[in-house]
């Protein structure tokens, strides 16, 4: 029970000194909200070597239990080698730039190219008149691209208008009405951990 | 008191006092009607779906931190993951949840280990249940992706705070014909999800994920102050367009305060 009942007292008083600290000018609130704040700093390091330790924990299991030897090799070997050439990176600067420029860099532009993939494959799914919100879904997408592309201009002046008021009105409207709730959503829901609560973060019903 | 910030701490204050009375209300057995939640309802039919194909279901938050801005949206997606990780048990379905940041990490492990025991199957949970991947976005992306058609999931749950990742990962499901299930408050991804996904849980849906599963007092109170609160504001939004029409600023004074 202390397990859980101490991690909720910690999380409730250390929230309330930094939003008290939001609110009210009280000296010396400000240092331990700011002493509070650079913890997270030291333990979000902390939890980094245990995010490590379940990767490694994972992959070996997956390499006893379902043989997938090649692919945890390649795994753990490259965070044990960019691992080390960080920590040392005055050692192994030249190392290090070229892990990072020339592999890590260009994977993660590759990985990202995939999203004009995934937005031609999604909009191609969703943009049919199926239903009476997917035909809406289509009108406003070809309004949008019409409104967007030269062409709409010259089939009628007022297409480059109707999409700038599609755009500015209903649309900004909608997505301020949405912010608006959510803004509210995530007030409860930050009042409910202050208040201890919400507990499932901590394994508590 | 810091200055411009009056008006939001009474508002904090008056919040409390009405989720406090609320929740007192609802236990003495006034009644809160909840709208149907189609993306919530969709998470049994989900896992029934990977019942019956043997198949596991994948959830993740995002790559947000549970530390800053979008921490809420990620304890609202655990809410969610805790649901689901709770009939996976019940239904002796695999759930794998990855995480991207380190901060999320061990929430999430005990999020699920807690769900498991909850369905009388705490000695079911494996550690492959909770994977931490990468706290960078694209590696992470790859990975899950990597995760997703190596265990050829039958359902995908994404809630919490998505970025860039959040088509690629969708898309990735659906191409897999996984039933997929998203959520989000971030705006820029909002509507991609709705294009990608069967069921989107838009903004606030995913906050009242908590009272609308478990049903108890306390989260349906919180709900019904949520709700009340959000017509104070167009209220207020209201009343205060007017008043700014006829050039009276009183409101607009107030808040600033």
């Amino acid at each position: 029970m202390t397990k859980r009942v101490v991690p909720l007292w910690i999380a409730t008083i250390a929230g309330a000194i930094i939003m008290l600290d939001y609110f009210v000018a009280i000296p010396g609130l400000s240092n331990i909200a700011k002493e509070i704040q650079s913890w997270t700093v030291l333990i979000s390091a902390f939890l980094l070597g245990i995010g490590m330790m379940n990767l490694l924990v994972v992959n070996i299991r997956g390499m006893r239990n379902k043989g997938d030897t090649l692919d945890a090799v390649v795994l753990i070997g490259a965070m044990v080698v960019m691992f080390v050439v960080t920590l040392f990176n005055k050692q192994f600067d030249a190392a290090y730039r070229w892990l990072f420029y020339e592999i890590y860099a260009p994977l993660g532009t590759a990985v990202f190219s995939l999203l004009m993939y995934s937005m031609a494959s999604a909009a191609f799914r969703a943009i049919t008149a199926k239903s009476l919100e997917s035909t809406v879904f289509l009108i406003a997408a070809i309004v949008s691209m019409l409104g967007v592309a030269p062409v709409g201009e010259v089939i009628s002046r007022q297409i480059p208008t109707f999409y700038q008021w599609l755009l500015t009105v209903p649309n900004m409207a909608a997505q301020r009405g949405i912010t608006i709730a959510a803004a509210v959503g995530a007030m409860a829901v930050s009042l409910r951990v202050l208040l201890g609560i919400e507990r499932r973060y901590i394994g508590m019903e | 008191m810091q200055k411009g910030r009056v008006t939001p701490f009474l508002a904090f204050i008056l919040f409390t006092i009405a989720i406090y009375y609320s929740m007192a209300a609802i236990r003495r057995g006034a009644k809160y009607p909840l709208r149907r939640i189609t993306a919530l309802e969709a998470i049994r039919e989900a896992v029934g779906r990977a019942t019956e194909l043997g198949r596991p279901v994948f959830f993740s938050a995002g790559t947000g931190d549970v530390v800053g801005a979008e921490g809420m949206q990620v304890l609202a997606g655990l809410d969610i993951l805790s649901y689901a990780a709770e009939l996976c048990a019940q239904y002796n379905v695999r759930v794998i949840s990855t995480v991207s940041n380190q901060n999320v990490q061990a929430i999430t492990e005990e999020v699920v280990k807690s769900a498991y025991s909850r369905a009388g199957r705490p000695d079911a949970y494996q550690p492959e249940m909770v994977q931490f991947l990468s706290p960078t976005q694209m590696a992470y992306t790859a990975a899950s992706i990597a995760i997703m058609r190596r265990e050829n999931i039958a359902a995908s749950i994404l809630v919490g705070p998505f970025f860039g990742e959040a088509l690629i990962m969708a898309e990735a499901a659906a191409e897999l014909g996984a039933i997929g299930i998203a959520g989000t408050a971030r705006m820029s991804q909002l509507p991609l999800f709705v294009a990608a996904c069967d069921y989107t849980l838009i903004g606030e849906e995913m906050f009242a994920g908590s009272a609308y599963l478990s049903g108890d007092p306390v989260s349906v109170g919180n709900l019904a102050v949520q709700d009340i609160t959000k017509m104070v504001a167009v209220i207020l939004i209201l009343l205060g367009s007017l008043l700014q029409t006829v050039s009276i600023p009183i409101l607009k004074d107030l808040l600033k305060r």
